[in-house]
């Protein structure tokens, strides 16, 4: 499945308990192949997410479990498609 | 979906005879039990020729959270209502309206003739921990999803979609907390402005505090019998004419501007009760955030698509309005106790109908009232939706 996907809807969450780091951008995103899932985002300002914006998932950190670090997937806006 | 025939299934066939519920808020000095009994008794109470719990042949129960244990029981130690069938109904943010269309269903197939139907929620004293821990839990498994970010991905979508500003949004909190300040169960009595919402800190941008519904405790009780038997309780009874409930996911596609399962659910509900969108004189709807009301009025009916806010517009959803919307100050001034929240709706509508609403009466002689509540689940991934229509 490609990585590639657009932005369908976003929110910026400011308000979560406590261990989350905030403002924290989230998503849900239409995949080229078709699927719809949620993501977080990373590598962009807040106030730069759009809907129909072209992104791309990339393997992060996505939280700790005791000191175990749980990996997924995140969405960052998309580089240029000739990279 | 299945064609329901006009004026069958549910149509007239339950009658609402008595309702009652308790001052929503921040109830720390009152049990989950005291919360009960006393919405019980009052429910007792508005049955104007009288009732005695003897009467009563089966009870439901709407709760999400109880704090001892799962089962109806609970109930029976609030009312004293022992021996007879007591069930416990859960269907996230639309469980007291659950509890009450499963309670109309047993009535209407002619098992019991008299019921009971209490939705109740403590919230704020949650010693378990369960709204917590609901959070955190979703804040995992759904990918970072809390509540004001499920309707606030609706916001962005309605907003990208329609044109629509935050302004627009605004002016559903501004009309409810207007509406809140006259409601005397309501948990926040106080008015706000466009700017008071705006200039409010964000939750989930694009929406702010005043975006939001509280955290309340609170409890509500309806009384039902089949409408063979109503004239024995009293002569103003309120008829159940449709009911729907429906659920969707925008997994299944769409761009979070609608909510289909509200669509769906309302559907059902006209289709049974033969009547449409127009002919309803009032409604209370599902505004856990200011936008979700927004959204609904389209979903229900009321608007064209991108349309809700001329309504607002036009002040034709205020008070006095010729379509009140939430005269009760909704779930954003009124509070939202989750298992409460429905069973509430429908004790409003009742009191609207009968023209005993006072502070918060409609003027324009309402003869249709709609009640609407939603909720989210597998981790805010979509909604259930429950519409009823209740007539004189």
């Amino acid at each position: 499945m490609k990585p590639y996907g657009k932005i369908v809807s976003f929110v910026v969450q400011h308000r979560l308990p406590e261990g989350f780091e905030t403002p924290l951008p989230l998503a849900v995103v239409d995949l080229e192949d078709g699927a719809r899932v949620y993501g977080h985002m990373t590598e962009c300002k807040a106030e730069a997410m759009k809907v129909g914006m072209s992104v791309e998932a990339e393997y992060r950190i996505f939280y700790d479990d005791e000191g175990l670090s749980i990996y997924s997937y995140k969405f960052r806006p998309r580089r240029s498609e000739s990279l | 979906m299945k064609e329901i025939k006009t004026k069958k299934g549910l149509y007239k066939k339950v009658a609402i005879i008595g309702a009652g519920m308790i001052d929503f808020g921040e109830l720390f000095e009152k049990s989950f039990e005291s919360m009960i009994e006393e919405a019980y008794l009052n429910a007792l109470k508005s049955v104007d020729k009288g009732i005695d719990p003897a009467q009563i042949e089966a009870a439901w129960l709407g709760t999400l959270y109880p704090p001892q244990g799962n089962s109806g029981l609970l109930l029976s130690f609030a009312t004293g209502l022992f021996e007879i069938p007591i069930t416990r109904v859960e269907n996230a943010c639309a469980t007291g309206s659950d509890a009450f269309r499963t309670a109309c269903m047993a009535i209407a197939a002619g098992v019991y003739d008299v019921a009971l139907v209490v939705g109740v929620e403590k919230m704020r004293d949650d010693g378990a921990g369960h709204i917590q821990r609901s959070a955190v839990k979703q804040l995992w498994g759904g990918r970072g999803v809390t509540m004001p970010a499920f309707f606030g991905l609706h916001a962005t979508g309605y907003m990208h979609k329609y044109n629509t500003t935050r302004e627009d949004i605004a002016l559903i909190s501004v009309k409810n907390h207007y509406n809140g300040k006259r409601y005397p169960h309501a948990h926040y009595r106080f008015e706000c402005s466009v700017d008071d919402v705006l200039k409010a800190p964000f939750i989930s941008y694009p929406l702010g505090l005043y975006d939001c519904c509280s955290v309340t405790d609170g409890a509500a009780a309806l009384l039902l019998c089949h409408a063979d038997r109503a004239r024995q309780f009293t002569d103003k009874a309120v008829y159940v004419l449709g009911s729907g409930l429906a659920t969707d996911t925008f997994f299944r596609g769409g761009d979070l501007a609608s909510f289909p399962a509200t669509h769906y659910a309302a559907q059902q509900a006209y289709q049974m009760a033969g009547v449409g969108p127009d002919e309803i004189d009032v409604a209370e709807i599902h505004d856990c955030f200011s936008i979700t009301e927004l959204i609904s009025y389209e979903d229900l009916g009321f608007a064209k698509p991108g349309q809700a806010s001329h309504l607002l517009r036009e002040k034709r959803v205020e008070l006095q309005g010729e379509k009140p919307m939430n005269p009760s100050g909704g779930l954003l001034a009124k509070g939202h106790p989750i298992g409460a929240t429905g069973v509430a709706q429908l004790v409003e509508l009742f009191q609207q109908l009968r023209g005993e609403a006072g502070p918060v009466q409609v003027q324009n002689k309402p003869e249709l009232a709609l009640q609407h509540n939603v909720g989210i689940g597998r981790t805010a991934t979509g909604s259930v939706a429950c519409v009823h229509i209740l007539g004189l």
